[in-house]
């Protein structure tokens, strides 16, 4: 009997620090965050060449690709900027890349996106200099400039024509945004 | 006479082949300066993870926070720079479903002739030389990162060249600022240091 309540006595204890050591679960768990990588470059890391007008004014894209897609999302808008660039003395930094319309079920993008206002998916693309779609880096250098990734998850489609700046595109998603991920890579020539 | 006129054909032939050979991309870039501001940390590589003792992993709750800011210093200065501003966020994070992100330290009018901020600069809405700390989400100054694991979040600082000091108090939120520096951004630096509890 008295070995009986030694044991029982020693099961509670040690059911006790197991508890303990389990962290407090929040009152809603959060859903994973949405991650975007590549397979180009490490997050924090530098753009490889190829990708960048080092190699080629008409560069390829980088390829993405993203896991943890927030519940509800019916869209994605994917943001390549150039964070250093000053604009006319203006808080306008450099933009690389900016796709809106991206479909939900997309979980990546392939290296070397056609330059066209819309592809066939529906994703809509502008950036800098009247292009439509990818421009690689070119800072010449010598320090780096820090071109930032940003997938952002939308609850809702975005009714813009390929004519929409960046201002009308980030400003739609005001209210509408389930996730974001974010991946940050240097370049200079 | 066609020996001349020979050579100084051959003398613009070889001139046409120099200007072909130089980048067609250099006259059309952008006008961005020579060499730009930097913007460095002794405390973390660029692009690499902050150390704990820079993070909220050291504070203890109900205790003033333990984490202290990162030493930052930055290269560069253009002329005709009058003031800095230094913004420190998290552009992983959204509020809400909106566009605002995390802001972790806002500093307005660093005198113009400095060029580093040591480690632990004091959580007070103004400094002696005159710069102001608005709040960032909670506190004045600099709140250390605080990202839970597992994904790392991209602590983004930068330091932004002015031609102007700004007419604000602590009061001022990050948009009145941003908006009061809009037209009178000389240069700016960035770095990228990464974390997560």
């Amino acid at each position: 009997m008295h070995r009986f309540a030694l044991v029982a006595t020693l099961l509670i204890a040690a059911c006790g620090i197991a508890q303990a050591q389990t962290p407090a679960a929040p009152a809603a768990p959060r859903p994973p965050a949405l991650v975007i990588t590549s397979s180009a470059f490490e997050d924090g890391g530098i753009i490889p060449d190829k990708y960048t007008q080092k190699a080629s004014p008409t560069a390829p894209s980088i390829p993405f690709s993203w896991v943890n897609t927030p519940a509800g999302t019916q869209s994605f808008v994917l943001m390549l900027h150039d964070l250093d660039v000053v604009t006319n003395k203006s808080m306008t930094d450099s933009l690389h890349w900016l796709a809106w319309n991206i479909p939900a079920t997309a979980t990546s993008l392939p290296e070397g996106v056609p330059n066209v206002a819309q592809l066939p998916d529906g994703t809509v693309q502008i950036s800098h200099r009247n292009t439509m779609g990818y421009v690689g880096p070119g800072y010449p250098g010598p320090n780096y400039h820090h071109y930032t990734v940003q997938l952002i998850a939308l609850d809702t489609k975005l009714d813009l024509p390929s004519t929409a700046t960046r201002e009308q595109v980030l400003a739609a998603t005001a209210g509408h945004i389930l996730g974001k991920g974010v991946l940050a890579g240097r370049f200079h020539r | 006479m066609r020996k001349l006129a020979f050579t100084a054909a051959l003398l613009m032939a070889a001139c046409g082949t120099a200007l072909a050979q130089t980048p067609a991309a250099a006259p059309a870039a952008p006008a961005l300066r020579a060499v730009g501001m930097e913007l460095s940390s002794s405390d973390f590589q660029d692009g690499g993870i902050i150390p704990d003792q820079f993070t909220g992993k050291v504070n203890v709750a109900g205790q003033p926070p333990k984490a202290i800011s990162p030493a930052l210093s930055w290269t560069g200065t253009p002329a005709g720079t009058q003031s800095f501003v230094l913004i420190m966020h998290d552009p992983d994070v959204m509020v809400g479903k909106g566009t605002t992100d995390n802001l972790h330290w806002l500093a307005f009018n660093i005198p113009g002739t400095a060029t580093s901020l040591p480690q632990n600069v004091p959580t007070t809405a103004t400094l002696p030389d005159g710069t102001i700390q608005p709040r960032n989400r909670t506190s004045f100054g600099f709140q250390g990162p605080g990202a839970p694991a597992p994904i790392y979040h991209h602590y983004t600082f930068s330091i932004w060249a002015l031609d102007t000091k700004l007419a604000l108090t602590e009061t001022a939120t990050r948009d009145d600022v941003m908006k009061a520096m809009d037209g009178h951004v000389l240069d700016k630096g960035f770095l990228v240091g990464r974390f997560h509890r």
